[in-house]
């Protein structure tokens, strides 16, 4: 028990986001006060605001012992990032509570706090002193991160003449130099060349080997493998699993083979939060009348998606959008109601919208869909659905050529060869 | 699970160092745990890091680069002096003393105490990306913002010696008081700049207002004309405004005169009152910080 060093008990946190939100003007908040107290006077019940709940933590749970290397893993928006900054202090949790024992030093984002406009010697006691550490600490260890950034002759040169691989060297030489007890870093190794990247993978090895208590956010399952022996892996703001890195990562590989498989989960699974909205919600999916389902589908042909619509309050002219994501998570097609002028209007109930695709001139490949419903094309969505399997574009025969050529994104046939004359 | 239960009791403060190993303690709510008083000590060097990039910073590839410190006053004082000097003849009830210098030992505090909280009401905003991204007290950037305003009162405050060598004004012992007033302008910038700077976070509208308000303050301030001289309703103004008693106080050091205490005190309780509420309001508020800025 005592060489636990950091605790963590239910941390949840919730962004509230839409109208209601924080921020804004005086005027609004005074508007607001006005308005309630005036409700009230008419003794008329109090208005409120929808305000969109999202639990971007719940009820995460786990402790690190001293000296570990841990890593988190999850898609995006799993919550990663919130649960690194709540343990950084940058922001609260909503509800639970966690303590840490030791120096924490924290390092979110590369260079962070750099002045373009200031040497690259001023930089580094800049941000030096704003990681936590003390002038002389800085002082101490000058020479060491000068020598890691490899920037010598450009010291007493403002930093935005750098190019932007000596920016992020020297940002993070003076991130590695911090020497805390404990260790939080967020997804920086993404930038910077490979010999770099390389470079902070070793730095990041001889902390842990150091003793040091280490929590690595990072999308790369290499260097998560080869750095930690314990692993997270984080799903919806919930915290599914944490053991052994190897078995982690391999449910976290299968996890993410069922999505290529594309294994439809219940529609529940990729709605973006798990709050209830008092609006509407969707609540089916069908391509082609194949409701839960992915269907197959020839290339270059048409299809129809039918969405059903549960309305909870009166609906006007809302839109719809329907993003088409291909393998690589590249958005290959985006579709507005509106751009066909079409918006959705309706009463409280069960209601379908069916949209007709035709002739998407799409290589081969699964595609996924993120669905959302707004008000209007600049507000808080309604209900989002994202990464949703849709459909599985084939080549028969469309092209008469091997299943295994290389394609681009869009596989264009209006195409004519010939010679010229 | 019962570790959690069983040792939080026994910790006092978020952040205390206990068998030398610090025990940060996270938890939703923090009243005057989330002002991080100690964090403030621990982080005094980026206090001064802060303070000397705004400086440096500001003078980059200028042509006067600091001597901007000295001519925005002096400039201030020569225009006004020549506009009002003759309107007002013998600087208003001081015998004997010219305007200019009555003019420059007002302008000189002012200008510090607009400085200080003008920058203040953006310093939460304009460094956004630090509050999302790293962890510090958050006090240190108005404080900064305060350390800056002081070094520019420090380079032009030389220039009121060499007023004062021009106008053949003596040296009295009532300089040796001079900390006092200087200590009251300080607490006054600080309180008023906590207040606008954590107000500017959820109300953007604050940025708008101050350089507004402190175009008015400058007249509401006895800085052109000595408080005696202020129309009636004005003139209790002087007691709530924190800033009336350093700038009456310091005039009173230079010129020789008797010194105001009754209204420094007045000025330093109000300041006093200012900073408390501002920290108050600041530890509410400051855990929502990088969700809302």
């Amino acid at each position: 028990m005592s060489d636990v060093v950091i605790q963590a008990e239910g941390l949840s946190k919730l962004y509230r986001l839409g109208a209601a939100g924080p921020g804004g003007m005086l005027r609004e908040a005074v508007y607001d006060a006005a308005g309630r107290a005036w409700a009230r006077l008419r003794r008329r019940p109090v208005a409120s605001v929808p305000v969109r709940e999202v639990w971007a933590l719940k009820d995460v749970s786990f402790s690190i012992k001293s000296g570990e290397v841990v890593g988190f893993i999850g898609r995006n928006g799993a919550g990663k990032s919130t649960l690194l900054k709540i343990l950084s202090r940058i922001t609260c949790p909503t509800r639970g509570q966690a303590w840490i024992r030791g120096r924490v030093g924290s390092l979110l984002e590369v260079g962070t706090g750099f002045h373009p406009e200031l040497t690259g010697r001023e930089n580094i006691f800049l941000n030096g002193t704003l990681l936590g550490m003390s002038r002389r600490d800085i002082a101490g260890r000058f020479d060491a991160i000068v020598d890691f950034a490899d920037i010598g002759p450009f010291l007493d040169t403002p930093v935005k003449r750098y190019s932007s691989g000596m920016y992020v060297r020297l940002a993070f030489a003076v991130a590695a130099h911090l020497e805390p007890e404990i260790l939080i870093v967020d997804e920086v190794l993404a930038v910077g060349d490979a010999a770099f990247q390389k470079k902070c993978l070793g730095k990041m090895k001889d902390v842990a080997n150091q003793g040091r208590t280490v929590l690595f956010v990072s999308h790369n399952l290499g260097a998560v493998s080869s750095l930690t022996q314990r692993c997270a892996y984080l799903h919806a703001g919930r915290l599914l699993t944490l053991g052994p890195t190897g078995e982690v990562v391999n449910r976290y590989y299968g996890d993410a083979a069922d999505a290529d498989g594309q294994t439809l989960h219940p529609l529940e699974y990729y709605r973006r939060d798990h709050e209830d909205d008092p609006t509407l919600r969707v609540t089916g999916l069908a391509v082609n009348g194949l409701p839960a389902r992915v269907p197959e589908v020839a290339m270059l042909s048409d299809f129809h998606v039918e969405i059903t619509l549960e309305v909870y309050r009166p609906v006007h002219d809302a839109s719809l959008t329907l993003i088409l994501k291909n393998e690589y998570d590249q958005k290959v097609a985006i579709l507005f109601s509106w751009d066909q002028g079409y918006r959705f209007s309706a009463a409280p109930g069960t209601h379908q919208v069916r949209l007709h695709v035709r002739g998407l001139p799409l290589a081969p490949g699964a595609y996924y869909a993120d669905i959302g419903i707004c008000q209007s094309t600049a507000s808080v969505p309604f209900d989002v659905l994202t990464d949703v399997p849709l459909i599985k574009l084939i080549n028969q025969h469309q092209v008469p050529l091997w299943q295994e050529r290389p394609w681009g994104a869009v596989h264009w046939n209006e195409v004519s060869w010939s010679r010229a004359a | 699970m019962t570790t959690v239960s069983s040792s939080i009791p026994v910790l006092a403060e978020a952040s205390s160092t206990r068998g030398g190993q610090r025990l940060t303690l996270i938890r939703p709510l923090g009243g005057m745990q989330s002002l991080d008083l100690p964090g403030l000590w621990h982080y005094r060097d980026l206090l001064w890091s802060l303070t000397a990039r705004d400086i440096k910073v500001r003078y980059k590839q200028t042509l006067l680069g600091a001597a901007w410190a000295v001519l925005q006053p002096v400039l201030t004082m020569i225009v006004l002096s020549a506009v009002l000097g003759p309107l007002l003849g013998q600087a208003a009830d001081h015998p004997g003393v010219a305007y200019p210098i009555f003019l420059y030992t007002g302008l000189l505090p002012w200008s510090f105490f607009a400085a200080a909280v003008g920058n203040a009401a953006g310093s939460f905003i304009s460094n956004a990306g630090m509050i999302q991204k790293v962890y510090f007290p958050r006090l240190i950037l108005p404080l900064a913002t305060l350390g800056t305003a002081l070094v520019d009162f420090a380079i032009a405050g030389t220039v009121l010696g060499g007023m004062m060598v021009w106008y053949h004004t003596p040296l009295s012992m009532a300089w040796l008081l001079v900390p006092l007033p200087l200590a009251v302008m300080v607490l006054a910038a600080a309180g008023v700049g906590i207040w606008v700077a954590t107000l500017s976070v959820t109300y953007r509208d604050v940025r708008y207002v101050v350089p507004f308000a402190l175009q008015l303050g400058l007249f509401l301030t006895p800085v052109i004309l000595p408080s005696q001289r202020l129309p009636g309703i004005l003139r209790g103004l002087v007691w709530v405004n924190p800033m009336s008693g350093p700038v009456e106080t310091l005039r009173a050091i230079a010129l020789g005169t008797p010194l105001p205490l009754a209204e420094l005190a007045a000025s330093a309780a109000v300041a006093l009152l200012c900073l408390m509420g501002g920290l108050v309001w600041y530890g509410r508020s400051v855990r929502r910080f990088a969700d809302v800025v």
